[in-house]
């Protein structure tokens, strides 16, 4: 690991197995993640772009350790080496309990905002959560950094005793993206945060991000499948097809002068917002 | 160029229990024979009821058309009998929704449901029916089609289930497909292959035109002839695609335009963005629906609904920053 690095994931593999017959016997397996290795730097933003069933997503479960608890028969091998201020470790053996001190490390905004905030709590109890975890705040502490949070992501501290379905889409990404700061991570997985939104609050969010990115020296893992948000926001890319990296580099590079064929496909693909490049393309 | 459709004065509103929501609020839009025309806004805009109203698919209660002519051919479509309505839909005009996971009737084969509106519109045997249900889902791009007719949407993609939907949408060779977020579920690659087999069947269909109802500018911009932009249940700005993306009039559009980060070109290290959220639809400000939100809102603004005027040949734009026909005064950032 070079001294800039903060997450080393090295040769990981993730099969989910598939079970068939009357007695339900092992049939078969499904094979998500076929080996993959790559770098996360040091305030850097690494796009995770590739199309539905690319592994993407699985990427990111493994490496914050919660593919298990969502379903115990999968296999994971390889390693995520993680940077921590106490030493290097490696997370994909820890058990839950062992996984604990770096959850605070490393958090993760998901892509749904309507399902991802629990509806029976108040944005005080939703983004103060972590906090009663993984420190030992008092009461008084916690509410005073729930308000300090709300105010970082644009929304008022009047907001704390409200619940979810009272916000816009765009406010509970906001309210989930607080959350995910509450315990000052390092790094944060963000699994498609914008692509559930209208495209002007998109602009919001992505903004956004980038501001807290500066202010707190975060590191994004971020994955999603538009192409336009992914260079916008990423420093380096990795494209993802069929659990494999086919292609990782500085994002400028990967846009110009994609070098895989897949990368090609997908770019060729992807919609421009300019009439004059359709009649480029078509004729 | 001759009109195939023309809505005017379209009021679409949902009597529920929390008010009355104007979703459609006073649309007018002509839809010519031949072109692409795309009908883009953010969620809740009205571009779907727009489009739903089209056809009287609204459910009722609570939504109800209240006021409006939809003409086509001559006719109002919104005074026709179900009896009439019903023989429009699918033999004049169709449509294609978002979801290809839900349109299509699980426990019956791809062919029955391809067979079903041949045999519901026409007086054609189940022979001629089979034989026109293969030749159109080979058209649309199913290899082996005599085979997949008895297959069931399990056995299809996400991709060939649009197909398929495309297939029932145009067996009838209808004039007008209306085509509501058809790609919009599917991966890019799909996407740009729906968007172009979209296309292509429309070129093979003289005279037939596309109403394309989206969020997406970069599809509209690879597909549409003509665009009109909608915000807050009334259409802001209509334009000739280039003119639209090129010199847009209105300060939503404006907007829009510069939220969306580019796939090619140098690259912008922010996004400008609109502020705020779209209003509540149940109170919507009474002048401008964009007030709230407009960098150039002035006094007029929030009390006095500003008319769609036609500022340059063709494009249109609801904003009172265009009195009659002046230069814009929005500065090009």
């Amino acid at each position: 690991m070079t001294s800039d690095t903060l997450l080393d994931v090295q040769s990981l593999v993730v099969k989910f197995p598939v079970f068939g017959g009357v007695l339900l016997r092992r049939v078969g397996e499904v094979e998500a993640v076929k080996g993959i290795s790559f770098q996360l730097h040091r305030g850097e933003t690494l796009g995770l772009v590739g199309e539905s069933g690319c592994g993407k997503t699985t990427v990111g479960r493994a490496i914050i350790n919660i593919l298990r608890a969502m379903s115990y028969r999968v296999e994971i091998s390889g390693h995520v080496l993680y940077k921590s201020a106490t030493g290097d470790v490696d997370l994909l053996p820890l058990t839950r309990q062992q996984m604990r001190p770096y959850r605070a490390d490393i958090q993760m905004v998901f892509q749904d905002p309507y399902s991802s905030l629990n509806p029976r709590k108040t944005v005080d109890q939703i983004v103060g959560e972590p906090l009663r975890i993984h420190t030992r705040m008092s009461r008084a502490e916690r509410a005073e950094r729930v308000r300090w949070l709300l105010e970082k992501v644009g929304l008022s501290a009047r907001h704390v005793n409200r619940y979810p379905h009272e916000f816009s889409g765009g406010q509970r990404q906001r309210i989930g993206i607080a959350r995910a700061l509450a315990t000052n991570p390092k790094i944060v997985i963000a699994d498609e945060p914008v692509s559930a939104l209208d495209v002007s609050i998109q602009a919001q969010v992505i903004n956004l991000m980038q501001d807290l990115q500066e202010e707190f020296g975060l590191s994004y893992i971020f994955i999603a499948h538009d192409l336009s948000v992914v260079r916008h926001i990423s420093n380096r890319i990795a494209v993802m097809s069929w659990g494999n990296i086919v292609e990782i580099g500085p994002a400028e590079d990967i846009y110009r002068h994609p070098q895989h064929p897949y990368s090609k496909t997908l770019l060729a693909a992807a919609p421009r917002a300019d009439p004059a490049f359709r009649r480029r393309r078509s004729g | 160029m001759n009109r195939l459709l023309a809505i005017r004065g379209l009021r679409t509103y949902f009597y529920t229990e929390s008010g009355v929501a104007k979703a459609v609020d006073g649309v007018d839009l002509d839809i010519a024979e031949g072109e692409v025309l795309g009908l883009v806004g953010e969620s809740g805009s009205g571009k779907s009821v727009t489009a739903l109203s089209i056809l009287r698919l609204i459910p009722d209660p609570p939504g109800r058309i209240v006021a409006g002519e939809v003409l086509f051919k001559g006719r109002d479509l919104l005074k026709l009998s179900w009896d009439q309505i019903r023989e429009i839909r699918g033999n004049d005009i169709s449509m294609v929704f978002q979801e290809p996971m839900t349109s299509l009737n699980p426990v019956f084969t791809i062919g029955m449901q391809v067979m079903e509106v041949i045999l519901a519109h026409e007086d054609v045997s189940k022979d001629e029916a089979h034989r026109r249900a293969v030749e159109i889902l080979t058209e649309v791009g199913i290899p082996d089609a005599e085979q997949r007719m008895n297959q069931y949407p399990h056995h299809f993609s996400g991709g060939q289930r649009q197909r398929v939907m495309i297939a029932i949408a145009l067996v009838l060779n209808p004039s007008l497909l209306i085509a509501d977020e058809p790609t919009t579920a599917l991966d890019v690659t799909i996407q740009a292959q729906i968007l172009d087999l979209m296309l292509e069947m429309k070129a093979r269909r003289k005279g037939a035109s596309i109403l394309l109802i989206t969020h997406n500018l970069a599809v509209v911009a690879e597909t549409c002839d003509r665009v009109a932009v909608m915000y807050g249940g009334k259409i802001q700005e209509i334009a000739p695609i280039d003119a639209l993306f090129n010199e847009p009039f209105h300060p939503y559009t404006h907007g829009l335009l510069g939220s969306i980060p580019s796939v090619d070109g140098t690259k912008a290290r922010r996004l400008t963005v609109i502020p705020g959220t779209v209003p509540d639809i149940y109170r919507l400000p009474v002048g401008c629906k964009f007030v709230t939100r407009c960098p150039y809102a002035f006094e007029p603004c929030p009390d006095i609904e500003p008319p769609l005027i036609e500022d340059a040949p063709g494009h249109w734009v609801r904003c009172h920053l265009y009195p009659n026909g002046g230069r814009p005064a929005v500065p090009n950032d």
